[in-house]
């Protein structure tokens, strides 16, 4: 999956408005965002991930390095 | 036919009043992705007994209760801590001196219900069992928490397990992590710690909080458990029953949401038109999604007489459970 087409999916899950930044928007994911994230990584990248890391994602790229970290 | 009823109670927390309680809830965002639309809740002078009362008052429209030599209880809200709740209903509902007793599981406890009536029957203990499921998580869910509100309703099954029934249910997949039996709790009122008069409130997610004498539930790990574990439980099940995927005529798993349901059912590659997935009008109700989904799937036909329909329930405990039954 290319970074755009990831940063797409996260953007939808989020519902963010255009204009977001990737290392700048504040993020956060509620209960059902969270669900809709934790679906996206097990079915994409056969990642799991815990509530605790949901919680720490600050901006799209702490998503995307926590991907990255993780298939690698 | 397996003869199975439900009750559930009159007071409807539809989509509206939660957005009304919680600024942040999506009512089409949550509708369309969890599936559920409305649930219904006790009041104060109702609980779980009251509840399997109608609903087997219902099965005894057109069941002879005399034929019952034996109840099954299934329960994690009774109205008292002791006695449990099945004995009172057999002195309510006159059933006679029968044995009864209640055992505690959640979502997994329909199946684990209906593997102990398989058992005392063909152990001749029991000749035909009352199995009733019954919770009311409404008195256990802080009215500041919005994901378990929106996710949970009261409601109460009943179910006749007789010779001729026990025949037509399978093998049995059983199991427990007791490792993880933090993520779905109830701390305070049980035999440690008593319910406090001013608990404090703690937070978790985003607009949920809860204390320790409420329901607590951490919906990502019972996720991550849930999509590790069914699979794997399915799998065994048609392995241990000798039988193929594509002789299952019908699966109904525990209608935990509507979201979880659908990605594990693509996880499993189960054709939709063979797959329940609707808690719109009754949301999660614990022990009795399952038995609610026989109801109406009968109802409705997409069960009939002969099919073989794969049961799944998993949650609380962390424990599973998986069978076959042949209509």
């Amino acid at each position: 999956m290319k970074k755009q087409e990831i940063i797409s999916e996260l953007v939808e899950i989020l519902m963010l408005d255009d204009g977001y930044i990737i290392d700048e928007t504040p993020i956060e994911f509620d209960s059902l965002s969270s669900l809709m994230l934790v679906e996206f990584l097990d079915d994409n990248f056969n990642i799991s991930i815990t509530k605790e890391e949901i919680n720490s994602f600050e901006t799209i790229k702490s998503v995307l390095e926590f991907i990255n970290d993780k298939k690698n | 036919m397996i003869k199975t009823e439900f009750y559930l109670p009159e007071n409807i927390i539809d989509s509206n009043l939660l957005q009304s309680d919680f600024e942040s809830f999506d009512k089409e965002k949550f509708e369309n992705k969890i599936g559920i639309n409305e649930r219904y809740i006790v009041d104060e002078e109702e609980s779980s007994l009251e509840l399997s009362i109608k609903s087997c008052k219902k099965l005894f429209e057109s069941f002879d209760k005399s034929k019952i030599d034996f109840i099954v209880y299934c329960t994690q809200t009774p109205k008292h801590i002791l006695p449990g709740n099945s004995s009172q209903l057999q002195h309510e509902l006159g059933l006679g001196s029968i044995p009864s007793f209640d055992f505690n599981l959640g979502c997994s406890g329909y199946v684990y219900g209906l593997s102990i009536a398989k058992a005392f029957i063909e152990s001749g203990i029991a000749n035909c069992v009352l199995l009733v499921t019954s919770d009311t998580y409404s008195k256990y869910i802080n009215k500041k928490d919005k994901s378990n509100r929106s996710i949970f309703g009261d409601g109460s099954t009943s179910t006749i397990i007789d010779k001729s029934l026990s025949n037509n249910i399978g093998e049995f997949v059983l199991g427990t992590d007791g490792s993880k039996f933090q993520n779905l709790i109830i701390e305070n009122g049980g035999g440690l710690k008593k319910s406090t008069c001013n608990p404090e409130l703690l937070k978790y997610g985003t607009d949920n909080f809860f204390t320790k004498n409420d329901l607590y539930m951490n919906g990502i790990e019972i996720f991550n458990f849930t999509i590790q574990l069914v699979p794997e439980l399915v799998e065994k099940t048609l392995v241990k029953n000798n039988l193929d995927k594509n002789e299952i005529d019908y699966y109904i798993f525990h209608q935990a949401n509507s979201f979880m349901l659908d990605y594990l059912r693509k996880k499993i590659k189960i054709p939709r038109e063979k797959f329940y997935n609707d808690l719109k009008f009754s949301g999660n109700t614990v022990s009795s999604t399952i038995p609610i989904a026989i109801n109406l799937s009968q109802q409705n036909g997409n069960i009939k007489k002969g099919d073989k329909i794969m049961l799944v329930g998993f949650g609380v405990g962390l424990s599973w459970g998986a069978t076959i039954l042949k209509i």
